[in-house]
């Protein structure tokens, strides 16, 4: 055996990873060659002495800091990366802000409402929904989990991150929550929503009878409030109207619906039917090629050797990931509100005299033209809501052209900070 | 552990389960941050670096094939970062290469010349480590790894072929040529000492 064949053996029979034949050709060579013999020995003391540094152990907290580091990146990715805010660290603000954006828009288009629908007209006792600032866009009704009966607002900023599709979860992650998503081929995505007014005899019962229908069926109560409207002195009589939003899973919207007569008179009602079929399939389309996006780019990063390509691809992947969640967050806005319809209901407590009395006095007229004002008002709202129902889907790319700009800049804001760095 | 219970895991990890993430990474924590703080040789680049390596096996925890055990996979991942951290380095250190070493005394050299471990051998222990540590700065990205991973951290040879995915044979001679090398280099030192005391006197 020559030397340098020797070398190499060295190595391996001090790990014992020689087999019979060749240990024994090395033990030859080294009995005989004193340089190879001094290159055993002493590969063999360094062997050992490595051996035996210990492993170094972790630092204090490393567990703890490491699992932190990790909950961050779920929220980290969504701010760098997302349009979007997570709701856990930025929802204050984002209420404000989108509060502003909103309460703009919905000025300018009830103003729009206002003058379009003329103030003459029915002063009926409209039907009364939730004024503009109920905002059908961008927020979606709280998830499901969010059950309770109590009066509540709503997120403006409901998209739901709920852990599973927080955002650093993987590609096969989503596409799997969307498939279980409402729109098959077969299903058409209709978005009902019903505005009734009720004449009760006893406000509070009614209210506590509505619930308990809703709750039975699965559904919630979103928003309540009431007042008292009408308060007769001479009777010592205190009247109450209010309203109430139910939403209601959209297999029992039909029962519920009926089951209103019980409860009282209805004096009106509106029902609509929204069709988002078309958007919803246009949304899951971009969705999926998106996705598809993204798993060609982190196949990518896995292939690419320099820092500089990963860095491009992780930018693109970044722009790729808002979208997805903006997609996503639509898709599952109308999940909800396919999966629960609205009902919305005014209802008034009247006794058997009639309110607007005949009665000439001036504390009656001034009653009568308070509740032609808040009539009015309520049918501003209602068609106010009607129209942002119409135009729905402008609204939503608005706003989102909107948090585009805004975020553009603060994301070149970012880039110059980490420029900077 | 085994195979179904690892890709279970696996699964609720992927579903946001922390306990169960952390049950997967817990006992592959040491090893990887010993693997840091020996390429990179600072302590807080250490942590920082090992982390960062457990934080991509979270977000790519779908990517595991299951093919391979769920550790080696992570050594991987970890061997992969360190070396691209270092790369990126490279450019930026000073390595000096008349590094002296910090002892006159070597504990090691005393075991090359006399062979013979004396009482002060014990108590030098951290001085050895600091010595072969400081060699071991010396060394090619490729050496130190595949000496990290098998003289400081004891993997078979086997877990090193799939770690740092190069065939057996490959493992073989490159530790073999590393260990070579590193020798070389510490006992160069000593030669370079030696240098310095002929000189002193």
């Amino acid at each position: 055996m020559k030397c340098d064949k020797a070398s190499e053996l060295i190595s391996l029979y001090i790990d014992k990873e020689l087999n019979r034949q060749d240990e024994q050709l090395l033990m030859e060579h080294l009995s005989e060659c004193d340089d190879c013999r001094n290159e055993y020995e002493q590969l063999k003391v360094m062997v050992e002495e490595l051996n035996n540094i210990p492993l170094v152990e972790l630092p204090n907290g490393y567990h703890s800091e490491l699992i932190l580091k990790i909950e961050n990146t779920k929220v980290d990715n969504a701010e760098n990366i997302s349009y979007f805010k997570p709701k856990e660290n930025n929802q204050n603000n984002n209420k404000k802000t989108n509060w502003k954006k909103y309460s703009a828009i919905a000025a300018a288009l009830f103003i729009l409402v206002v003058v379009g629908s003329g103030l003459g007209g029915n002063s009926k006792r409209g039907t009364k929904e939730q004024s503009a600032d109920q905002k059908y866009s961008e927020s979606a009704a709280p998830a499901a989990e969010d059950i309770d009966a109590s009066p509540r607002d709503i997120n403006v900023d409901g998209a739901a991150f709920d852990e599973a599709s927080g955002e650093s979860k993987e590609v096969s992650t989503i596409s799997n929550k969307l498939n279980l998503s409402n729109s098959q081929n077969n299903e058409r995505m209709k978005i009902k929503r019903l505005y009734a007014g009720l004449e009760v005899k006893d406000f509070d019962e009614a209210i506590t009878k509505l619930k308990e229908i809703t709750e039975a069926n699965g559904g919630y109560v979103e928003n309540y409030t009431s007042y008292v409207y009408n308060y007769d002195d001479t009777n010592g009589i205190s009247l109450k109207q209010g309203d109430i939003t139910l939403r209601m899973p959209k297999e029992s919207y039909e029962a519920s619906k009926n089951l209103l007569n019980e409860i009282g008179s209805i004096t009106d009602e509106n029902e609509t039917t929204e069709d988002v079929t078309a958007e919803y399939i246009d949304t899951q389309g971009r969705l999926n090629m998106k996705l598809k996006e993204e798993e060609r780019l982190l196949e990518l990063i896995d292939k690419s050797n320099t820092i500089e390509d990963i860095i491009k691809i992780e930018s693109r992947l970044g722009e790729v990931r808002a979208d997805i969640e903006s997609y996503t967050t639509s898709i599952q806005n109308w999940d909800r509100l396919v999966q629960f319809s609205t009902i919305t209901l005014n209802i008034v407590e009247v006794t058997d005299s009639k309110i607007t009395s005949i009665d000439s006095d001036f504390g009656s007229k001034i009653q009568n033209s308070f509740i032609y004002s808040i009539n009015i008002m309520s049918m501003l709202g209602q068609n106010t809501v009607i129209a942002l129902a119409g135009l729905f889907i402008p609204i939503l790319i608005i706003a989102f052209i909107a948090f585009c700009a805004v975020n553009i800049k603060k994301k070149k804001k970012k880039d110059v900070k980490k420029n900077d760095k | 552990m085994e195979n179904v219970n690892t890709s279970s895991l696996v699964n609720q990890a992927i579903n946001g389960d922390m306990s169960a993430f952390e049950e997967l990474i817990i006992d592959s924590e040491k090893i990887v941050y010993n693997i840091a703080f020996r390429m990179l040789a600072d302590a807080e680049d250490a942590k920082d670096i090992s982390q960062e390596v457990f934080i991509k096996v979270y977000k790519n925890l779908s990517k595991f094939d299951g093919k391979a055990a769920f550790s080696t996979w992570v050594y991987r991942i970890a061997v992969n970062t360190c070396i691209d951290e270092m790369r990126k380095r490279k450019g930026k250190q000073n390595v000096s290469i008349d590094e002296e070493l910090k002892t006159n005394e070597s504990s090691l050299k005393k075991q090359y010349i006399d062979k013979e471990p004396t009482p002060e051998e014990s108590f030098m222990q951290k001085e050895t480590e600091e010595e072969i540590m400081s060699a071991m700065e010396k060394l090619s990205i490729e050496h130190k790894a595949v000496i990290t991973l098998r003289d400081l951290d004891g993997l078979s040879y086997s877990e090193i072929a799939d770690i740092t995915e190069v065939s057996m044979g490959t493992v073989k001679s490159r530790l073999a040529r590393a260990r070579l090398q590193l020798k070389n280099i510490i006992v160069g030192n000593k030669e370079h000492i030696a240098k310095g005391n002929r000189q002193n006197n």
